[in-house]
């Protein structure tokens, strides 16, 4: 991974981003994010932002990874307070109020009221493990070799292929038949 | 496109291909739409692909499970998404939605209030600053008016001070007279304190203290010519 270099370089790992806790409901489709930052030009500071913007630096891409079908837009410099908006889809607005919140209470009220509601999860949302197929074989998986398999040609190693499965048996027969 | 007919070609000298089958991305083969067929392939009937009866049975009825197998396995696949479709548009369900949707609502609403309240808070803080500021910055601008008024003050009174010193048309003959018979001393020494010591005539010592002199740095020697003498000497 390229970058690796600052604090923002654990928010590009893939493990990061599956640690992600919020699903949102699946009425929302946009989801707007407005925070300002210190102006050093002007010398202005917005310490009441400082939350916010430490949930979009942590848990934007964790929330966009876990729902990647919803719009996320992030604004600055629009407003002296800093917000979040969703959109649902039959036109309900939802405006939450981040001014002097921290970064963790943002996360759990986020969860609590854009989250999804506990009779709406599938197991698909929850997160659970996909099992694996268990016709699969290889080193990673429960049988090493289709040969472990009952009604599979065994490995040449734990048994000799019989005479007509080897090139040098099929040779020895073609001859045979010629001869 | 020099590829594509070389596939054609290629798959047509394989034998098992017509040339309309061989058409690739569109193109018709070599021979026009409006051409002729060849004499030689006018009432050319191929001969019918051979079928071996008993496999085509037995292809038959293992297709028939196959496809069968397919069918339901499709089937199952549609009833399933259709219940999830219809499970999330079902009536109780819709309830339930929009009495999670009023809860989640409600309880923004109060956290947004707390949020007024940090806000309210705050902007207090900030407006004191700010006012304090201001005003801080109002006492400075009043000090530097104030020592601005106080240094024309002292720089118009100097000038007065000054203008009575002028040389107008009516003193110009004293004062050149003045000035003619006074003399600057420059022979003197000096100690660290500034005292000046200057030899006489007679060899005695005058001591001239340092804090005497006026603005031009001239010494006002108690002996020497005071401004009052000075200024007698335009009276007569």
């Amino acid at each position: 991974m390229p970058f690796m270099i600052g604090r923002g370089a654990v928010g590009r790992t893939l493990k990061h981003l599956q640690q992600g806790q919020i699903i949102l409901n699946k009425n929302i489709k946009i989801l707007m994010l407005a925070f300002n930052l210190d102006d050093e030009a002007t010398g202005r500071r917005f310490p009441h932002h400082n939350g916010l913007y430490n949930f979009v630096f942590w848990h934007l891409p964790q929330l966009q990874y876990k729902n990647p079908d919803v719009q996320m837009i992030t604004l600055n410099k629009l407003t002296p307070t800093p917000w979040i908006k969703a959109y649902f889809g039959d036109d309900t607005k939802l405006l939450i109020d981040c001014d002097s919140r921290t970064r963790e209470d943002i996360h759990e009220h986020v969860k609590k009221v854009l989250g999804i509601p506990e009779f709406s999860v599938t197991s698909k949302e929850e997160g659970i493990e996909q099992k694996p197929n268990p016709a699969n074989f290889g080193s990673k998986f429960a049988r090493q070799c289709i040969c472990e398999v009952p009604g599979q040609v065994p490995c040449p190693g734990w048994q000799p292929l019989p005479l007509e499965m080897t090139g040098k048996g099929r040779k020895k027969l073609q001859e045979q038949a010629e001869g | 496109m020099a590829a594509l007919r070389l596939m054609c070609s290629s798959l047509l000298s394989l034998n098992f291909l017509t040339k309309a089958e061989t058409a690739i991305g569109g193109r018709r083969w070599r021979k026009r739409r409006w051409a002729p067929i060849a004499a030689s392939k006018l009432f050319v009937v191929r001969e019918r692909t051979p079928i071996d009866p008993e496999e085509y049975e037995e292809l038959k009825v293992r297709y028939a499970h196959y496809r069968t197998a397919v069918r339901s396995i499709r089937e199952y696949f549609k009833q399933e998404l259709l219940a999830q479709t219809s499970a999330l548009t079902d009536k109780s369900h819709m309830e339930q939605e929009e009495k999670h949707l009023a809860q989640c609502l409600s309880e923004n609403e109060r956290w947004n209030r707390e949020s007024a309240k940090f806000r309210q808070a705050r902007e207090v803080i900030f407006e004191k600053e700010k006012q304090d500021l201001e005003l801080k910055q109002l006492i400075e601008i009043e000090e530097q008016q104030e020592e601005l008024h106080e240094k024309l003050r002292l720089q118009v009174l100097k000038t007065k001070d000054e203008s009575k010193r002028f040389v107008s048309p009516e003193n110009l003959e004293n004062m050149i007279e003045v000035a003619l018979n006074q003399r600057s001393i420059y022979n003197f020494a000096i100690d660290p304190e500034g005292n000046r010591f200057i030899e006489q005539a007679d060899g005695s010592t005058v001591v001239q203290k340092s804090g005497n002199e006026d603005e031009d740095g001239v010494h006002r020697n108690p002996e020497a010519e005071t401004l009052e003498s000075r200024t007698a000497l335009t009276k007569e």
